[in-house]
């Protein structure tokens, strides 16, 4: 076999590997979510309310990238409105426009509603009505598919789906960030409690018991009556009482192996604490983190809805998955956002779920798959 | 005797048995075209080294196979003139338990830990004879005494982890012979005991079988055990029953290699040189470790567990000093605390300089000639290392300069002198057997270069002829390198076969402590006689 020792799974790796792939409904959750997160990564490339590409006089724009002031274009505006049909009918005039495929950024307010704001999906409305507020009506150019709202429109009339996938993004992106920082902090606590027990092991669990005693939903709702959070101090306060969830699973993993005979031989040979504790223990305590992790994420997810839900969350105007469903239950007779924002949280969850489930199974080395 | 029991009908009978399992769509064959019979109120063993297939062999007389399992078509396991393949799982379960039992290896997992010892032996009384807890209580007792459990009335009561070894093996053999079996099949019933306990538990079995008038196959891979117990035996081999026969005829004239390979692989002493002359290199006196047992609100320490009392003795350079005992007196505990893994008072002299009372930083140096080997070679290797990471380990941690390719041939050097080929270097250790994990982690203990090493039961988890390579291999090395090593064991055979001077230790003190041959051929200690009497050998 050839040699590459940077790429080199080791057989362990290889049959976990296997083994995750053998189990369909998780490797499909993965899929899926993939597909999902990619989306929503790039987000800016699939809904916006600027054109990806424009050729305007001889020149090539890329205004997803930049902003070009409305006079160039013969508006008065400091960044230019694509939308507006004044400023496209001469930009087409003089040229062409690659528009995303859903023109509608999370925060776009769309003037051309046909009925009222929150509106029904526009494949709900039929042809006559739908293009009813455009200036051409039913001729109007601008009244095509590629400016439907494919969920609907809340009640400030922005576009649902363009929210749900730029929400879709910020809750991943802050479970993800909040995961790995609770679970770095969480490790290196409960790693220090196992491996040296006694005294130590003794009061950081006496600490630990008395921190998380402290209700930290309620901690939040009075800061947050106080100040507006933002991304980073939501974060940071969440922080400071999710690292204990992982302290008590590596703890005990450490506990268990410090006494192993390897872990003795290593100390025979003059090992240091920290290089035991790195190349020996770690990576046993590994496996039983890696199975709490998609959990911690969804419960960090869960916390940042439940939080917008109530309103105490991130500022407002940002796309947050709470934010839909609490004007989901402030507009019983519409529907489609309680239904929209339900399905987007339930369905993230589950494919979380499905994909812990699946890597656990795949890290439990009883569990034979065919 | 032996004509009286040739007239008796046969009782079980086991024919063309053959076993195998799927694995990745490939077949694999366990058991191959197995016969044998056992007669009524008969002893057969079963003898063969780990993965010969003999666990397999009791499992499928008990109907107990994995589902996984695949019997040919042609197998036949008859047991009174029924064959148990063909039952159906209902009536199985009559059987067992009740007409045929078995006792384990490991009595502390086969015991349930969150009953009571009254209620598992009671319980298969009240599944196979109907009587109710109550009144199956005096029967549990009758047998509790018949199996010789001291102090019967405070053992109802017990829990199985307030028990010795030899008493849960007592309480499993209980449960076996409640219903008065036909026959019992006996797992390695004794591997995990001590040579005293062993040799009572096997007598019990004995006397049972005279009282019951059951018949016993006995899985064992020790020969010592065969010869004393057992009336006929099978060698097995890769699935395979390579010869059988009388026991007296096979231990004599072995017909088959393999048998005789493992009648050879016995171990012997082959290597003495006289030492008196050569300097001292590690003194200790009056070493002791007391844990304090804590009692009351105020923590009071109201006595000591000393699980080492006052222990002193010194080793020569090139000297081997095996240290003796059952399990819990005390010498792994010693042997942690000479090489300061756990913290002792007494004095520790080693070479010039006293190393006890050093913290773990300044101990550091002396790492490098102080080294140790585990007994369990699965677990004293890291399983996500390979063996190249483990063997180097030392040098780095040590921080011996060395360069990329110096620090390989130092490490090609110390594998090589355990006999492990380097091309394994890449692999991990779930990649190898027993015996050449445990060269591995004689690999990892040589690097430094050390003085002196602790080898703490480094055979005991071992095959037999596994076991005479490593001891083989570990002579070779003192030699070479002028080692000294203090040798702990349980296996008498063991430390007669390599140690000049041996420490017999009961419950934390030294009983015994002088020269090898002196103390195992004429033992003074009481205790020192009995364990000597108990170690069974196939030569006495």
């Amino acid at each position: 076999m050839e040699k590459f020792n940077f790429y080199k799974f080791s057989p362990l790796a290889i049959r976990r590997i296997k083994n995750f792939r053998a189990n369909k409904r998780g490797l499909w959750s993965l899929r899926i979510f993939s597909i999902i997160f990619i989306i929503s990564m790039f987000a800016e490339l699939f809904m916006n309310d600027r054109p990806l590409l424009m050729f305007y006089k001889g020149e090539l724009l890329t205004p997803v990238f930049f902003d070009y002031p409305e006079e160039k274009f013969g508006g008065f505006l400091a960044k230019t409105d694509y939308r507006d049909p004044i400023i496209s009918e001469e930009i087409s005039d003089n040229g062409w426009i690659i528009w995303p495929p859903i023109r509608y950024h999370y925060s776009t307010i769309n003037y051309e509603l046909p009925l009222p704001a929150p509106s029904p999906p526009t494949y709900m409305i039929n042809k006559d009505d739908r293009c009813v507020s455009y200036n051409n009506s039913v001729n109007d150019k601008d009244c095509t598919i590629w400016n439907w709202n494919w969920l609907g429109t809340d009640d400030q009339g922005r576009d649902v789906l363009a929210r749900l996938i730029y929400g879709f993004r910020l809750s991943i992106l802050f479970g993800l960030v909040l995961t790995s920082l609770s679970s770095i902090i969480g490790i290196m606590a409960g790693a220090l409690q196992g491996y040296f027990g006694g005294l130590v092991d003794l009061i950081s669990q006496r600490f630990i018991e008395v921190w998380t005693s402290i209700p930290s939903l309620y901690l939040l709702i009075i800061i947050s009556s106080v100040i507006v959070p933002s991304f980073w101090l939501l974060l940071f306060i969440l922080l400071l009482f999710s690292w204990v969830s992982l302290v008590g699973v590596v703890r005990a993993e450490f506990l268990r192996a410090r006494n192993f005979e390897y872990v003795t031989a290593a100390r025979a040979l003059g090992v240091t604490n920290f290089k035991i504790m790195f190349k020996h223990l770690l990576p046993n305590a590994m496996v039983a983190t890696l199975t709490f992790i998609p959990f911690l994420l969804n419960g960090s997810i869960v916390t940042l809805t439940s939080l917008d839900f109530l309103g105490f969350g991130l500022p407002p105007g940002s796309p947050s998955l709470g934010e839909l469903l609490a004007q989901g239950k402030n507009n019983i007779h519409a529907p489609w956002l309680g239904l929209s924002g339900f399905f987007g949280i339930a369905i993230i969850l589950s494919l979380l779920i499905f994909i812990g489930e699946s890597v656990r199974d795949a890290f439990d080395p009883r569990k034979i798959f065919k | 005797m032996i004509n009286n029991i040739t007239t008796n009908k046969n009782l079980l009978e086991i024919s063309n048995l053959s076993l195998s399992f799927m694995q990745n769509k490939n077949e694999i064959n366990i058991l191959d075209n197995v016969n044998f019979k056992i007669r009524k109120k008969q002893t057969i063993s079963l003898v063969g080294e780990s993965g010969s297939g003999k666990s397999l062999t009791a499992l499928s007389i008990m109907g107990l196979l994995p589902s996984s399992a695949i019997l040919s078509k042609s197998s036949k396991v008859v047991f009174n003139s029924e064959n148990l393949i063909k039952v159906p799982p209902r009536d199985m379960d009559k059987i067992r338990g009740n007409e045929m039992s078995m006792i384990f290896q490991e009595p502390l997992s086969s015991l349930n830990p969150l009953h009571k010892i009254q209620k598992q032996i009671a319980e298969i009384i009240v599944l196979h004879k109907g009587h109710s807890y109550k009144s199956a209580k005096s029967l549990t007792i009758e047998l509790m005494h018949k199996v010789g459990i001291k102090n019967v009335p405070d053992k109802l009561e017990s829990f199985p982890h307030q028990l010795s070894g030899g008493e849960r093996q007592r309480i499993m053999i209980a449960i076996a012979i409640a219903n008065e079996p036909k026959l019992l099949i006996a797992d390695e019933p004794t591997t995990a005991l001590d040579v005293t306990t062993q040799f009572k538990v096997l007598k019990l079995l004995k006397k049972l079988q005279d009282e019951i008038g059951m018949s016993i196959l006995l899985i064992t891979h020790d020969l010592g055990i065969v010869k004393n117990f057992s009336d006929e035996v099978c060698v097995m081999k890769d699935g395979v029953i390579v010869e059988n026969g009388d026991t007296g005829r096979i231990l004599l004239k072995p017909q088959h290699d393999y048998t005789k390979h493992l009648l050879g692989s016995q171990l012997e002493k082959n290597y003495e040189k006289d030492l008196s002359s050569s300097e001292c290199i590690l003194k200790v006196d009056n070493l002791k470790v007391w844990y304090p047992i804590k009692k009351g609100i105020f923590n009071r320490r109201s006595h000591y567990l000393k699980a080492v009392d006052d222990v002193s003795f010194f080793l020569r350079k090139g000297e081997v000093l095996g240290i003796v005992g059952e399990s819990g007196s005390g010498k792994t505990t010693l042997g942690l605390a000479i090489i300061r893994l756990i913290s002792s008072k007494g004095k520790i002299r080693f070479n010039q300089d006293y190393i006890d009372g050093k913290s773990f930083r300044e101990l550091r140096k002396y790492r490098r000639d102080i080294q140790v080997v585990f007994q369990d070679p699965y677990g004293s290797l890291s399983p996500r290392m390979t063996v190249e990471q483990i063997v180097e380990e030392g040098l780095i941690a040590q921080k011996i300069n060395l360069t990329k390719s110096e620090r390989e041939l130092r490490v090609c050097n110390a594998l090589c002198d355990v006999g492990i080929d380097i091309s394994a270097k890449d692999r991990y250790p779930h990649e190898f057997s027993g015996g050449q994990r445990q060269r591995i982690a004689i690999a990892r203990a040589l690097i430094l270069k050390p003085k002196f090493i602790m080898l703490d039961e480094p055979t005991s988890s071992l095959d037999v002829s596994i076991q005479l390579q490593i001891i083989k291999l570990l002579q070779n090395l003192r030699i070479k390198y002028d080692l000294s090593y203090i040798f702990i064991s349980h296996d008498l055979k063991v430390i007669n076969s390599i140690a000049d001077k041996v420490i017999v230790m009961n419950k934390g003190k030294i009983i015994e402590y002088g020269s090898a041959t002196d103390i195992l051929q004429n033992p003074k200690n009481d205790y020192t006689k009995e364990l000597v009497s108990s170690s069974l050998s196939i030569n006495s």
